[in-house]
């Protein structure tokens, strides 16, 4: 998910202005055992506020989620959409109002979002570990789950899926992709004009110098561990700034020229003027074969030192008036079933952060035999060159040294 | 400068053809075709997925009626208030008159993000938040300078002496206002009812934040698919979105038929 | 004056803010009347007019009308039409809906109001035009449309602000002759407002010199043109050279002449400054200058420019003002 600086100014403007008034919960689902907390969800309507730009996650939600939630659980979901940075901003409103009934009940987080909302007071919790379906098949020590880009969840969020960031390029035009960045390197070199990355204002070209700053350090592990500081990223990246200067002269139009976003890029490489696009979800190219966006034969790689990953995440809103019904919905979308149809390419294709190995057999089998789709990397391909995002800190600090070290300084 | 009237007239058909109708009919092939790509093949890739898409999203119906709705009340707001306003900017003396001609266009200066954070916390405080009504009244926001503007000015060329004649045959304010005004007005207003209506059906952020995702309008559905890649469902839900406006015009159409001393049979010259 | 009088307005004073613009207006008018308001721009007269259709208020007076005080009632009430300067036709509306418009406030039924409606159209000449929109038309004969439109309501009294004033001079002469025998035709009171006295005689029944907020004078136009009450009705309507604030000398008894002469009462040093062609006769424009005025006066001597004449009058030509200043 994207996140803004914007956002947090905003909540900064308010945290100034604001005389923070005391939030009391209602009906604490905290003390209530977790046939108490089914109790009260049933026959309650759940309204979860997500994202919507995406067919086949609102697909998802609508066609597949919301009928067996009726079912099983008897709620009645109702998908909204809606931007993350608007839903916040509403609820920092809510909060200065002192707003105690609030109307979301969902929302789906992570990142900087996540730090934002949890530093201001802006979510239930901790709720997470009362899930049954987290605590049975999910890792409960995993960093990934301890840690949303360095910020401790303390069980303020479950996680809903996961996304690893891959390369995709055109098999009818590369036989050998590259299996690491100095591969990538040479192949720049002797392929001039067919490789770029968007600007890192974007999204995914930050990610993409996130990607290369962990594979020019001696090991990954100096990032991910280390707090951020000025100083130490200053010092860690000049190898980086070194590789994206030299490689600069053979990028598409001569580097130049950087492409705006990740949606630039893949035009390019649709028309066939740049040869690799890349992307933060494992799973993209499925659908942009489909609608006719990628040709056939595009395929997906990863290279040392590994993949970059980072686990999305659901969370209740602090003034929630069914937050209950919140927790039971989102145990169900944790549950393997609901899982393994995300994970099917029909609808989604998100990877899932379930622990397969702690899954019954039957079901192991079903996730092991999964076809996610041609283009998209083995489980355990993409498990093994899974790396964890580092501080948030460093998205803006690259976004703001990025045009120093490689527009100006020519 | 000599013109002839045939340039003008090829002119203003190459001008129309190439800002109006080479886009939409491009966006209406898009939506039947498959992205093109380079060095593919110069074929076009017939699909009917971009539509099936659009009308298989379920919220896409009740959006679009929710959107007439929120746009017909902020319309009638609009020139209700555009046309109370506009008299009296144009025919009343008073002081302080040209510092609220320019407090009306404030709005319009302002971040609207700004206004609508503001605004929402005094709505949740008055329980307007999470509702149309909020929506209807922060829509206002965006809307109410151009009605002002517009109307005034429609008031302006009609003339004060056209409505004192009037009076002076004996019409009451209203008969004056049903009668003279409305009718000359027409240009006037039907500019207002569309640029309103349209602004009011493209606010995103603001209904976002005031409607709090329970007014679910079209907007709120649309413009998330912005970022989507696919552009044969984008080409489609534009279509949809650019038809709503249109359909909305049509009735008001009709409406306007409705008014006094209109001869749509007889063409004025 | 009159005894039976239709209109009557008393007292009528209007200011806005600290402006006065005219103050104790006193006017009588029997029915069938027209009276022709006179006077130079800025004088107040339209204000005059606009109060008295009732689209200004009066500041203080009672203006009655067929023994109802009709002060209070607001323009749409009162039964008093305005025509304007400018014809003010309904773009929207055909003639016919046009000259009907103020029948539809006065439950006249639709197929009767057609009919009266047709019936005006045909009394100002333009028949065949009823289905044509205001646009169609020249402006005489919008002109015309607006004044059977405010004819139709068939008011107590009828406003006419300058409405020639848009027309060129030769429809304008035309329409006044045939204004005034459409109004007489009709026994229409009416009050003509303009700044052209020849309009106002010629419009007229009576004529009222309007200056400085107040009537300076009402008459019959000979009475005025004969007797004027004062020096400035003296020289702004009638033909009168003011010798000082009580003497005057209506110019038709002064005479030009090239030398000076012992029995002349009066004996003016004057310049030919030009000489101009009217209906047969010549009149010369002459310079007094020991009154720092202007005069035009017919003579038969064939004079040219620059040339010194003597302006006389005899002792019997001169005039008194009245003693103390009437004002009606």
């Amino acid at each position: 998910m994207k996140k803004s600086g914007l956002v947090g100014f905003i909540v900064f403007i308010f945290l100034l202005s604001a005389c923070s008034q005391g939030q009391s919960q209602q009906s604490n689902p905290n003390d209530l055992s977790w046939d108490e907390i089914k109790q009260q969800a049933d026959g309650t309507t759940v309204n979860i506020h997500m994202w919507g730009g995406d067919e086949g996650i609102n697909q998802y939600m609508d066609e597949w989620v919301a009928p067996r939630l009726k079912e099983q659980y008897n709620i009645t979901l109702e998908r909204v959409p809606m931007d993350t940075q608007n839903i916040l901003q509403k609820l920092q409103s809510e909060k200065q109002a002192g707003k105690k009934d609030g109307t979301i009940d969902i929302v789906w987080v992570n990142g900087e979002n996540f730090k934002n909302a949890k530093e201001n007071g802006l979510l239930y919790g901790p709720f997470r570990d009362q899930l049954p379906n987290f605590n049975d098949y999910y890792d409960q020590d995993s960093l990934a789950f301890q840690y949303d880009f360095g910020t401790p969840t303390e069980g303020y969020e479950a996680p809903w899926g996961k996304v690893q960031f891959v390369f995709q390029y055109d098999s009818n035009k590369i036989s050998n992709p590259p299996k690491s960045f100095d591969e990538l390197q040479s192949w720049i070199n002797e392929n001039p004009g067919k490789f770029t990355y968007p600007n890192p204002d974007d999204f995914s070209g930050n990610a993409f110098l996130r990607q290369l700053l962990y594979a020019t350090v001696d090991d990954p592990k100096e990032i991910i561990e280390e707090p951020f500081s000025n100083e130490y990223a200053t010092k860690k990246a000049e190898p980086m700034w070194e590789y994206l200067r030299t490689i600069k002269p053979d990028l598409w139009r001569n580097g130049e020229h950087y492409p705006a976003s990740l949606t630039e890029l893949d035009r390019l490489y649709s028309q066939g003027d740049v040869w690799m696009t890349m992307g933060y979800n494992e799973a993209r190219a499925e659908h942009l074969i489909e609608q006719g966006v990628f040709p056939e034969s595009t395929r997906s790689f990863v290279m040392e030192p590994g993949s970059l990953g980072n686990t999305h995440f659901l969370a209740i809103p602090f003034n929630s008036s069914n937050k209950s019904g919140a927790m039971a919905a989102i145990n169900f979308l944790l549950s393997p079933d609901a899982q393994y149809k995300k994970l099917e390419p029909t609808y989604w294709g998100d990877n899932t952060p379930i622990s397969v190995d702690k899954l019954p057999e039957e079901q192991q089998k079903k996730f092991e035999s999964l076809d996610r789709g041609e283009t998209v990397l083995s489980t355990e391909r993409l498990e093994n060159s899974f790396l964890p995002e580092a501080d948030s800190g460093y998205v803006e600090w690259i976004k703001e040294n990025w045009k120093d070290e490689i527009i100006r300084n020519q | 400068m000599q013109y002839k009237p045939r340039m003008k007239t090829a002119s203003f058909w190459f001008l129309t053809g190439s800002l109006f109708l080479f886009p939409v009919l491009f966006l209406i092939v898009k939506s039947f075709t498959l992205p093109w790509r380079y060095q593919a093949d110069f074929h076009m890739h017939f699909t009917l997925r971009g539509w099936s898409t659009l009308l298989s999203e379920n919220q896409l119906i009740s959006a679009t009626f929710i959107s007439l709705l929120i746009g017909a009340v902020v319309v009638l707001l609009n020139l209700i208030i555009g046309l109370s306003a506009g008299k009296a900017l144009a025919f009343y003396q008073f002081k302080g008159k040209s510092i609220m001609d320019t407090l009306f266009l404030l709005p319009l200066i302002f971040p609207l993000l700004a206004i609508a954070m503001g605004v929402h916390i005094a709505m949740i405080r008055l329980g307007l938040a999470d509702s149309w009504i909020g929506v209807v009244l922060i829509h206002l926001v965006p809307t109410i300078p151009y009605s002002i503007k517009i109307l005034r000015n429609g008031y302006v060329s009609l003339g004060s002496a056209m409505l004192e004649q009037s009076t002076s045959l004996g019409a009451n304010v209203r008969s004056r206002f049903l009668t003279i005004e409305l009718p000359l007005l027409k240009p006037a207003l039907r500019s207002t009812i569309f640029l309103t209506f349209v602004i009011s059906l493209s606010q995103y952020v603001i209904t976002a934040i005031i409607g709090g995702g329970n007014v679910v309008t079209l907007a709120m559905v649309y413009f998330p698919f912005l970022q989507s890649a696919s552009s044969t469902v984008l080409a489609a839900f534009s279509i949809w979105f650019a038809l709503v406006p249109i359909l909305f015009y049509l009735i008001v159409e009709i409406i306007l038929c409705f008014l006094p001393y209109q001869s749509p049979w007889r063409i004025k010259t | 004056m009159t005894q039976s009088s239709f209109i009557t307005l008393q007292n009528a004073s209007k200011s806005f803010a600290d402006t006065v613009i005219f103050k104790h207006v006193q006017a009588q008018l029997s029915k069938g009347e027209i009276l022709s308001i006179v006077g130079p721009s800025g004088s107040g007269k339209t204000t005059l007019l606009r109060c008295l259709s009732g689209l200004e208020p009066f500041s203080a007076g009672d203006f009655i009308i067929d023994n109802q005080n009709v002060t209070k009632l607001t323009a749409n009430k009162r039964p008093v039409s305005l025509v304007f300067q400018q014809a003010l036709l309904f773009p929207h509306m055909t003639i016919l809906d046009n000259v009907a418009y103020g029948l539809t406030f006065q439950h006249v039924k639709k197929k009767e109001r057609a009919k009266q409606a047709q019936e005006l159209i045909d009394k100002v000449g333009l028949k065949g035009y009823e289905k044509s929109f205001p646009h169609e038309l020249s402006g005489g004969q919008q002109q015309r449309i607006s004044l059977a439109r405010s004819l139709a309501i068939s008011p107590d009294l009828i406003l006419l602000d300058e409405p020639f004033s848009s027309l060129d001079p030769q429809l304008r002469h035309e329409m006044r002759d045939w204004v005034r025998k459409l109004l007489k035709s009709q026994q229409m009171t009416a009050i003509f407002v303009t700044h052209d006295r020849e309009e106002a005689m010629q419009m007229g029944d009576r004529v009222g010199v309007f200056n400085d907020g107040s009537f300076q004078q009402i008459g019959t136009p000979q009475d005025v043109y004969q007797r004027p009450v004062n020096p400035f009705v003296a020289t702004f309507f009638s033909d009168c050279l003011v010798l000082d604030d009580h003497k005057y000398v209506p110019v038709s008894h002064l005479f030009i002449s090239n030398n000076t002469s012992n029995d002349a009462h009066l004996q003016l040093e004057a310049i030919v400054q030009n000489q101009v062609f009217i209906h047969g006769e010549t009149f010369y424009q002459l310079w007094v200058a020991s009154m720092n005025k202007r005069i035009t006066l017919p003579s038969s001597l064939s004079l040219h420019e620059g040339a010194n004449v003597t302006v006389m009058a005899n002792a019997e030509a001169v005039q008194l003002f009245p003693e103390d200043e009437i004002k009606e």
